[in-house]
């Protein structure tokens, strides 16, 4: 009897209601992955920089677009970390400049057209070079670099 | 005894919050750059020494070196002998392997950085420690023969 019961009561127990996720929840899913994928593998650029087409080589590291940097378009226009400068305030920008932890000379690292003459480069890198500063060229990496012998 | 209505939950809002998580996916799609950067040390007065750790002090004056390099546009000449730039690293490595240990590049007026960046490269990975770079004189004519027109 009470067994009898009890099996009617379950039957007649109304359905429990579950909750229904959200329809949004897959599409938002999708948009925090984009915006992790940006903020990971991106690099902030300042207007201009992202203009300039440096040279391609085989290099093998995949390096984020460092800082300080100073973009030398085709022309041999100069701006550091987006502000134009002018060729002969270049030294006074270096000296500015502050050095990475542990060491006592700043870095410049130097992004340049590919087209821009080799002579305006090794120039601007020797100004660089006088003002005190150790400088690195960036590349593009192409791929493809030959193995190593 | 009665039981107390039940509170209307209210429900998560989720509009806003993807309202900006769009916006912010905009702002870095379009002010980011993705690609794979590399970086050349360079140091020196005028001068690049390649390899090291970007630190290294190199004298003021242009000491002579075991080997020239002169760089032209797409091409390289190497004493007398014109190569393309995919061909200088094997040229390289065997200069490195002949007892090179220091390399004097002299950009010629017809090189781009592109060229200078892909010799750089080349003795970089080649294993040759010692690269001074300078630039011809810009009153001087074309270095070097053998140029093709690119």
């Amino acid at each position: 009897m009470s067994l009898r019961r009890s099996a009617a009561s379950r039957v007649l127990r109304p359905a429990r209601r579950r909750p229904r996720a959200d329809p949004a929840m897959p599409t938002i899913n999708i948009v925090f992955l984009l915006l992790l994928f940006f903020l990971l593998a991106g690099t902030l650029t300042a207007p201009g920089e992202s203009e300039i087409d440096p040279a391609r080589v085989g290099a093998e590291a995949g390096e984020r677009l460092p800082r300080p940097l100073l973009a030398i378009t085709e022309d041999g226009a100069l701006s550091l970390d987006g502000r134009t400068i002018a060729r002969a305030e270049l030294a006074e920008a270096i000296a500015g400049l502050t050095a990475p932890d542990g060491g006592d000379t700043p870095i410049l690292y130097v992004l340049a057209a590919r087209d821009l003459a080799g002579s305006v480069l090794v120039q601007i890198l020797g100004e660089a070079s006088a003002a005190g500063a150790a400088t690195s060229l960036v590349v593009l990496n192409a791929g493809g670099g030959q193995a190593s012998p | 005894m009665r039981r107390p209505r039940a509170r209307a939950r209210r429900g998560f809002v989720l509009t806003p919050l993807v309202d900006v998580i769009f916006l912010l996916v905009i702002f870095f799609a379009l002010s980011s750059r993705i690609a794979p950067f590399g970086l050349i040390p360079v140091s020196g007065q005028g001068r690049a020494t390649v390899g090291g750790n970007g630190t290294e002090t190199t004298p003021r004056s242009v000491a002579p070196a075991d080997e020239t390099l002169v760089v032209l546009r797409g091409r390289a000449r190497l004493g007398s002998r014109v190569l393309a730039l995919d061909a200088l690293r094997p040229a390289a490595i065997r200069m490195r392997e002949a007892g090179t240990r220091s390399v004097l590049l002299l950009t010629a007026r017809s090189a781009r950085t592109e060229d200078v960046a892909r010799a750089l490269d080349a003795l970089q990975r080649a294993g040759v420690e010692n690269v001074r770079l300078i630039a011809a004189p810009a009153a001087s004519a074309e270095t070097g023969g053998g140029e093709a027109s690119p």
